[in-house]
């Protein structure tokens, strides 16, 4: 047995040796970009979870004697990366500012509130706008088309007090006619409504934070029994999902889409019965819904790069944990990162130009 | 010179990250986890099994840890046996079913783990449980710390001595010898007077403590409970426990072999992450190694024979 052991082990490491050199010398900058006097000297994909924001992270952190700040897409990302530099051990926990995204109450804003995190911003889930608007049309009012919600960015000082309101500069897709007013009968006659809420996946906390934030605002309206479905990640799920809400005579549908093509169909199926569409955070094609909500993860991106700029006073070494590079939200979040260290870039030179 | 010809190495720290010890400790610690869950998996393969449930098992008792820390405030002393006990629960009734139903191993802890998955998400509401503003009990910190002037975790420590504990098992007792037997021809062995059964029984019991332990280290790692921990942990050990040279087929292998299959795959992950290698990259590369591992594994064994 032990014979057997020790030739395996020789002929194992023999050919990891082999590739080591191989492994090493690929695809390594020694700096990523560098915007303004900002170096991004690490990047990587860490697919939104927390335990490759640590892993990464612990890369980094071997790698970089001076790391000022880490960006990560989401907050999970940043907590792990705040546990690397805890692991660590050389106290890099305490002077590396973290900044994460998506403040959700029970994650990032209470790392906040510990002192984790420097500064979270805020991705709503637009289920309370949702709630209000859909009993707005129920009654009969007229609503926008498109709302585009902007952002809060809680950081130690603010996070008592509810963070700092950053609004939207107006909806992405503009110049959408408002539908027309369809008055619910059965509201104003029974004085009750059903809303459904078609879920794409409960197994993300900021979906279960959405159908929360749903679920409290629908307790304020005593007329509204709401309907839940969670398609666990699954399109085809969804699609029999939204039309079982039809057969089951629903008033409003309130829909988070799994993908924009496959949710377009079974939507305007919907949409094309008479009943009005609430559309959360993925949008879908066409124009067969009432109402679309969902933030904006460009500004979002552009606020951090700004805020993480100004913190460092536009000079030093940034690490960027990316969310899932495949998903629209990980793209947006670093495009707007590098637009808002530009804009800083800018600002502060045409400050410095003035100032002489 | 170095950073020269192997641009990942050349960072701030002179000589390269490669060559600094924080490198490797950190490797161990982040792949402990993976390689305590190898060590009970290394059994249940032994004896021609697998155990699909192990992740989940992970996340459950993960869950049921830090529900009994942070949410009763229980002592660790209560704490952490329930949770071994919970996991150790699960694994034998993978197990009983396996043997008393005859139901294959994947279908049995397939089933097993859909449903310790579901049992982790009812124990928090689908939430993580975590201490928010409430003390952490001091356990989170003692398990997630480091020793030797902060040169070596508490968890690779766990994971090194299970491995110890798993070579004298496999190596010094009848238990271990039977698990060979078993996973070499079962019907012989129970000719020869083996209670397969019952060892068998026993193998999935293990692969579930070990699952208890790895959930009780990972949920004090993160400082919290998460429904969601351990998904796909179940492949990478299984891969850890075949790219060592333990056969599918059973009967052949051993828990030292499952440590070179972790040491590979903590390595191959470190290198590829600390080069900033990009996320496709790296799936292809993993991939390819895994089969390349394999494949000279075999040779080795033709070149023996």
């Amino acid at each position: 047995m032990a014979k057997l052991d020790l030739r395996k082990i020789g002929y194992s490491f023999f050919w990891l040796l082999a590739l080591l050199p191989l492994v090493i010398g690929t695809g390594c900058r020694k700096v990523e970009e560098e915007i303004g006097g900002i170096q991004i000297v690490f990047r990587t994909d860490c697919q939104w979870l927390e335990e490759n924001g640590r892993r990464e992270m612990a890369s980094a952190l071997s790698r970089f004697d001076k790391i000022d700040a880490v960006y990560g897409h989401n907050d999970p990302q940043a907590h792990g990366a705040y546990l690397a530099a805890k692991a660590e051990g050389r106290g890099r926990e305490k002077t590396v500012k973290f900044i994460g995204i998506d403040a959700l109450p029970h994650e990032g804003v209470m790392y906040v509130k510990q002192g984790v995190l420097t500064a979270t911003l805020e991705y709503p889930t637009g289920g309370k706008e949702a709630i209000d608007l859909g009993m707005k049309v129920l009654k009969g009012e007229e609503v926008p088309k498109w709302i585009t919600l902007g952002t809060r960015l809680f950081t130690k000082e603010n996070v008592d007090k509810g963070g700092l309101e950053i609004p939207a500069k107006g909806p992405k897709r503009s110049g959408l006619k408002p539908d027309k007013p369809r008055p619910s009968k059965r509201l104003a006659e029974t004085k009750q409504v059903v809303i459904g809420m078609s879920q794409c996946n409960l197994a993300e906390p900021w979906r279960v934070q959405m159908n929360e934030d749903v679920r409290d605002q629908a307790k304020k309206y005593p007329e509204i029994k709401l309907l839940e479905k969670d398609a666990q990640n699954d399109v085809t799920v969804q699609q029999s999902q939204v039309r079982e809400f039809l057969t089951q005579g629903i008033d409003l549908l309130i829909v988070s889409p799994k993908e924009t093509v496959p949710m377009t169909v079974p939507v305007k199926e919907v949409y094309d019965a008479g009943i009005p569409v609430i559309v959360l955070d993925r949008e879908i094609q066409g124009t067969s819904f009432t109402c679309f909500i969902g933030g904006d993860n460009v500004l979002i991106g552009r606020e951090a790069g700004k805020y993480i700029a100004s913190l460092l006073n536009g000079k030093g070494n940034v690490v960027e944990l990316q969310g899932l590079m495949t998903s629209e939200p990980g793209v947006d979040r670093h495009e707007g990162f590098l637009q808002g260290l530009k804009d800083y870039a800018k600002e502060h030179e045409a400050e410095a130009g003035s100032g002489k | 010179m170095i950073g020269a010809i192997f641009p990942g190495m050349s960072g701030e720290n002179k000589l390269g990250a490669f060559f600094t010890w924080d490198y490797h400790r950190d490797m161990l610690r982040d792949y402990s986890i993976h390689g305590i869950l190898a060590c009970g998996m290394t059994i249940v393969i032994l004896t021609a099994g697998i155990d699909l449930s192990v992740g989940s098992l992970l996340g459950m008792t993960g869950m049921f840890f830090a529900h009994l820390m942070i949410n009763l405030q229980l002592s660790p002393a209560v704490g952490i046996p329930f949770s071994l006990v919970a996991g150790t629960a699960a694994g034998l009734l993978n197990g009983v079913v396996i043997t008393s139903f005859r139901i294959q191993p994947f279908v049995a802890t397939l089933a097993m783990m859909v449903s310790a998955r579901g049992l982790a998400k009812f124990i928090g509401g689908g939430r993580k449980i975590q201490a928010g503003t409430q003390q952490l009990p001091a356990i989170f910190e003692q398990i997630s710390s480091q020793v030797l002037n902060n040169n070596l975790a508490i968890v690779t420590i766990i994971f090194l001595a299970s491995m110890g504990v798993f070579w004298l098992i496999l190596n010094r007792t009848r238990f271990g010898r039977h698990l060979y037997a078993i996973g070499g021809n079962d019907e012989a062995a129970r000719l020869s007077g083996v209670r397969v059964n019952l060892v068998r029984t026993a193998a999935y019991g293990i692969a579930g403590l070990m699952s208890a332990v790895a959930g009780v280290c990972y949920a004090a790692r993160t400082y919290y409970g998460d429904p969601e921990a351990g998904q796909g942990y179940e492949l990478t050990s299984i891969a850890m426990v075949v790219i060592g040279g333990t056969s599918l087929i059973g009967g052949r292998g051993g828990i030292f072999l499952t440590l070179l299959g972790t040491l590979i795959i903590g390595y191959i992950e470190k290198i590829l992450s600390i080069n900033g290698v990009e996320i496709a990259y790296r799936f292809m590369v993993e991939g390819a190694i895994i089969v390349a591992a394999v494949i000279i594994q075999q040779t080795g064994r033709r070149t023996r024979l």
